[in-house]
């Protein structure tokens, strides 16, 4: 698996929890891989899979050197183990994200951290708004307590007072 | 072994038989008293019978409705609250400030008034103590002059009477001297007189009496000798009385320059003793202007060391006054602050929507983007 498979993998499964769910599945196909016939897993894959994602997993595993199931075999170790490895950064919002917002949070960490990581979210109903982003043990708390926090510890005072009044 | 109970088959149908006749009654029983109820409270109250889901949906609505109401006017309330709060902190920041002025202008004034009247009472006090202290010096030096010059003139008496004693005496003990020799050369001269006078007689009458004739000229002859003896005689007197007049001449120059020279050593003890005492007010005179500029500046030095005290404690309270105020603004300001954060929190936090969280989130995320540098986590 080359380095762009490898980035199209990572942005085609995005989630942390939809890593797991892939890796689930790849190791049932990788054990019973010697029980039936590959073309009926990949069958099997289409059903629970994205598109996008069964596209690059067709494009990691299959190749035209493969010729026996254990060679199969060890290319679908070798995806399952690079899922496993993957970076994830996780963020703790407000609201349950939609695909739309995922995929620009994905986009965000893939530009501004590194080119394949994967991202997890926890749903707060407490927080009022904004995030807070957990990476490698840091945490970078954006809460909307915070901002308001600077917010009003760096403006001006008497310019706030003005416009409230 | 007791023998095991035997099941009957009739025994089992009749069990079962009661059991479902009682089942039977109990439910007809139950549906007919709740048969019974509904008519009973639906004739009574002359209501129509209410789905019991849309009665709790209004009551939900209500309750919705009132908790929103009470939620508007506690917003109402607490922003009024915060204007009357802030407006209250401005006026308060602005008159305290003044009163503050005014009381440190006060503060001043009177600690300047304290410290002109404390230097003029010490600058007093000083000058009084130094005018006696003058006063005094000066009065022991003219009593110690005035005992010096007493002495002085009582010893310098004393010599003088003791010298013109002396002189006196002297002049009492020549005289007497010369008097005495006079007075012996006097006898003696008339003693002699007096023989010569005898011998002269005894003579003539022995002339007259043997010489006849040559009476008369030997009688010229010793007339002339007696008057040659007066004149010798008057010769040696007179020379007595010139050398004695000489000797008396020459005594009373002698006690004259003496007493001259006397003088004139009284006049320089005395001329020295007027120096020395000069020289001694002069030394006294400098010591207590010495002892007076030192006071001087210790006064000086001191009147400093009150002033720096004073200005000392008060920059310590201006600084605690200062530090004071400023905590008092921070307390207030950090209470305004959390009850506008509170506010702004409230609003903000139940009128985002799903766009407005996103937008928030990207932004917030592009925040920690520009301070941190992800390669080097």
């Amino acid at each position: 698996m080359d380095d762009k498979q490898k980035i199209a993998l990572c942005s085609a499964i995005r989630t942390a929890r939809y890593s797991r769910k892939v890796v689930s599945l790849l190791r049932d196909m990788a054990d019973n891989l010697y029980k039936t016939d590959s073309q009926d897993l990949t069958t099997s894959l289409e059903h629970s899979m994205d598109e996008d994602l069964l596209a690059v997993l067709k494009g990691a595993i299959q190749t035209s050197s493969e010729k026996t199931p254990m060679e199969a075999e060890a290319r679908l170790r070798e995806v399952i183990e690079y899922i496993r490895n993957l970076e994830e950064v996780s963020f703790v919002i407000p609201i349950h994200p939609n695909k739309e917002f995922v995929k620009r949070l994905h986009d965000w960490c893939t530009e501004s951290i590194r080119r394949d990581i994967l991202i997890d979210f926890t749903v707060n109903r407490l927080m009022e708004s904004g995030v807070l982003m957990i990476y490698k043990g840091h945490y970078f708390e954006y809460s909307l307590e915070n901002l308001l926090d600077e917010y009003f510890s760096t403006h001006n005072m008497d310019k706030i007072f003005k416009l409230e009044m | 072994m007791p023998a095991l109970p035997q099941f009957d088959a009739y025994n089992v149908l009749v069990v079962l038989f009661a059991i479902s006749s009682v089942s039977f009654l109990f439910i007809f029983g139950y549906t007919i008293y709740y048969w019974l109820y509904k008519r009973h409270h639906g004739v009574k109250k002359g209501v129509r019978t209410i789905d019991p889901r849309d009665a709790a949906v209004e009551e939900a609505i209500k309750i919705v409705d009132d908790a929103r109401g009470k939620a508007l006017g506690l917003l109402q309330e607490a922003h009024l609250e915060a204007k009357s709060i802030l407006q209250d902190s401005q006026e308060v920041k602005s008159s305290t400030k003044e009163m503050f002025e005014q009381k440190m202008q006060q503060l001043a004034q009177k600690q300047m008034q304290a410290f002109d009247v404390l230097a003029q009472d010490l600058m007093g006090s000083y000058r009084t103590v130094l005018g006696k202290e003058k006063e005094e010096s000066l009065k022991s030096f003219v009593e110690i002059s005035d005992a010096l010059k007493q002495q002085l003139t009582s010893e310098v008496r004393a010599f003088a009477g003791s010298m013109k004693q002396v002189t006196n005496d002297t002049e009492s003990n020549i005289r007497s001297g010369l008097k005495t020799q006079y007075d012996q050369v006097s006898a003696e001269m008339g003693n002699l007189a007096t023989n010569l006078k005898r011998i002269t007689a005894e003579a003539e009458q022995g002339m007259k009496t043997s010489l006849g004739s040559q009476y008369e000229l030997i009688q010229d002859e010793v007339g002339g000798l007696s008057g040659n003896l007066k004149k010798v005689i008057e010769e040696a007197e007179g020379t007595l009385k010139s050398g004695l007049l000489e000797q008396y001449t020459q005594l009373k120059n002698e006690v004259g320059s003496l007493a001259g020279s006397l003088r004139k050593v009284t006049e320089e003890t005395e001329i020295k003793i007027k120096e020395d005492i000069t020289h001694e007010y002069e030394e006294a005179r400098g010591v207590v202007h010495n002892f007076a500029e030192s006071l001087r500046k210790a006064t000086l030095e001191t009147e400093n060391v009150l002033k720096k005290d004073v200005k000392d404690e008060y920059d310590q309270i201006k600084k605690d006054l200062q530090t004071y105020k400023e905590d008092k603004l921070h307390k207030m300001d950090g209470l305004v602050l959390g009850m506008m954060e509170e506010v702004a929190r409230d609003v903000l936090g139940k009128t985002m929507t799903g766009k407005d969280h996103e937008e928030l989130i990207l932004r917030s995320l592009d925040g920690i983007k520009k301070t941190t540098n992800f390669k080097e986590l």
